[in-house]
């Protein structure tokens, strides 16, 4: 049995269904950016983490992390030099829509019911953010 | 051939505790060099139900059969359900989750071995059975004996045995000898594949891996009480601990092939059946008297 | 409301455990009284569902709060179902002690 892919933890999605490049009629094709790879780029160039931490944040290792670092930029340059339609796709991802983090402890936690207070249940810290 | 007028087939298992020392060349060339010198009735089954890949070697092959191979998987009615967690104590494989104080009962598909103890265990006829596909078998007609069969296990389940028990309860009545091509290691699937083998042939490398590995396979089939030979193949590479260390525990060589390059390159086409060479048949002339030759 | 912490000892001085069904002991932390208790994991060197027995301890307990590096699946699912609040904490060389004076603070 081939190893199962472990799913990476993508813990921002992008918020975009597409990006379309403008000014050229002739567009064509699309690569597919899988929310994995979006949120290798975003922890590496946007949030200027190394591999090994981003691969933690992921739920993966530094190699596997590389891997898909490295699919990304390929795709994504292919597309800025080939003038291709971005679209974003779910891929090997596993959302934690639900969950927040604390900018004081680093606590990640979720709010299972509705009512609950919006403060970090470690340190009852007020600075949140959420992952949407 | 007195043996083969029986009617039970002859079962030979070719298996090995390395991975990669050539269980499925030796298996595919033995169904052909046994259907050419031996019988026509041979069979070969590939009992590697992970990764099944027997089929590679012959392309003109054509597809005859297919069947699902089915699991049995318990399933609670909380309504009956009394959560004396009796079934939990008994599964082995910590497959039920029952939690009285909130009334809930769930088995877990893809921790259960469907070994139908918990059905036992309940008093109160709580638990139901339900079928869950678990992969399927395939027949194929090839050019050589009397064709192929394959066990495919589905992505992601863990019961390779019950595949493999299914592929073993077909029916193959017009097969006088059927080849299994296990898979490597020394684990329950071998165990399964070569528990009702007539014969085991080893396949090994010269070198202290497949020296290692073969060991424990021996090991375990002294266990089981089986008739076992050793092919040793790609000889002329790595060292003589094999021969060593078969020549210490008095167990038969049936054949050395030697390392040959454009083989390799042949088995990497998936050309091995086609242009045969004189000294491969050679080979597998001794092998196949051989094993007649410690099976009586 | 009980809070669970998974631990790799049964003392307070012991290291916090990245894993959940395979954590050594539960640390069962009790807000109103100010309990501790250390639970043994009996399922931790199991050979699988060991995340899916330890979340049914947690809910037999009736735990409202587990502090652990990750949940898996199977315990995921589980857990979600009891609305049982997951904290994911990733710092493997706090101890038991820090992470309940960051509570009690």
């Amino acid at each position: 049995m081939p190893r199962r892919i472990i799913p990476r933890k993508v813990v921002f999605p992008p918020k975009f269904k597409s990006f379309m490049p403008l000014g050229d009629s002739k567009t064509k094709g699309f690569i597919e950016l899988l929310y994995e790879e979006y949120e290798a780029i975003k922890l590496v160039d946007y949030d200027m983490l190394n591999h090994l931490e981003a691969g933690k944040i992921m739920g993966i290792s530094r190699a596997t992390f590389a891997r898909i670092y490295e699919k990304a930029r390929r795709k994504v340059a292919s597309a800025l030099v080939e003038n291709k339609e971005i679209r974003s796709v779910f891929g090997n991802a596993f959302l934690n829509e639900n969950f927040f983090r604390c900018n004081d402890c680093g606590a990640i936690f979720n709010m299972p019911s509705e009512n609950e207070n919006f403060n970090c249940p470690v340190c009852k810290s007020i600075s949140i953010i959420k992952n949407k | 051939m007195n043996n083969l007028s029986k009617k039970e087939p002859f079962k030979i298992a070719v298996a090995s505790g390395k991975g990669g020392t050539g269980k499925t060349t030796v298996s595919v060339n033995l169904q052909y060099f046994i259907s050419k010198f031996w019988s026509e009735k041979v069979l070969l089954l590939d009992c590697d139900v992970e990764e099944p890949n027997d089929l590679i070697f012959f392309p003109e092959s054509e597809i005859t059969g297919n069947k699902e191979v089915h699991l049995l998987v318990p399933f609670i009615d909380t309504q009956k359900c009394t959560f004396c967690r009796k079934c939990v104590d008994w599964c082995e494989f910590n497959a039920i989750v029952v939690i009285p104080p909130v009334k809930f009962a769930q088995v877990n598909q893809s921790l259960c071995h469907s070994c139908g103890a918990c059905i036992v265990a309940c008093n109160n006829g709580a638990i139901s059975e339900n079928k869950v596909s678990i992969g399927e078998i395939n027949n194929y007609k090839t050019q050589i004996g009397v064709g192929l069969t394959e066990g495919k296990l589905k992505i992601g389940s863990a019961m390779q045995t019950s595949v493999i028990k299914a592929l073993k309860s077909e029916d193959f009545n017009n097969a006088e000898i059927i080849i299994y091509d296990a898979p490597p290691g020394t684990s329950c699937p071998v165990v399964t594949t070569v528990s009702d083998a007539d014969f085991v042939v080893l396949v090994t490398e010269p070198t202290p891996f497949g020296v290692y590995d073969l060991s424990l396979t021996v090991d375990l089939l002294k266990e089981m009480n089986k008739t076992t030979g050793v092919i040793v193949n790609k000889s002329g590479l790595g060292n003589n601990e094999v021969y060593e260390y078969l020549e210490q525990n008095n167990i038969p060589i049936l054949g050395a092939i030697p390392f040959n390059k454009n083989y390799a390159s042949k088995y990497a086409q998936g050309n091995i059946l086609k242009n045969i060479l004189i000294e491969t048949e050679d080979f597998y002339k001794e092998i196949i008297s051989n094993i007649k030759k410690y099976i009586n | 409301m009980k809070t669970v912490i998974t631990s790799t000892g049964n003392t307070l001085d012991s290291n916090f455990d990245l894993r959940f069904g395979r954590a050594a002991y539960f640390c069962v932390y009790d807000e109103e009284t100010e309990k501790i208790e250390f639970i043994e994991n009996i399922h931790s060197n199991d050979q699988g569902g060991a995340g899916s027995k330890a979340s049914e301890k947690m809910i037999e307990l009736g735990v409202t709060k587990i502090i652990s590096g990750d949940f898996g699946p199977k315990a995921m699912e589980l857990l979600d179902q009891f609305k049982i609040r997951l904290i994911l904490m990733s710092d493997e060389s706090k101890k038991v002690s820090d992470i309940l004076n960051l509570m009690k603070k």
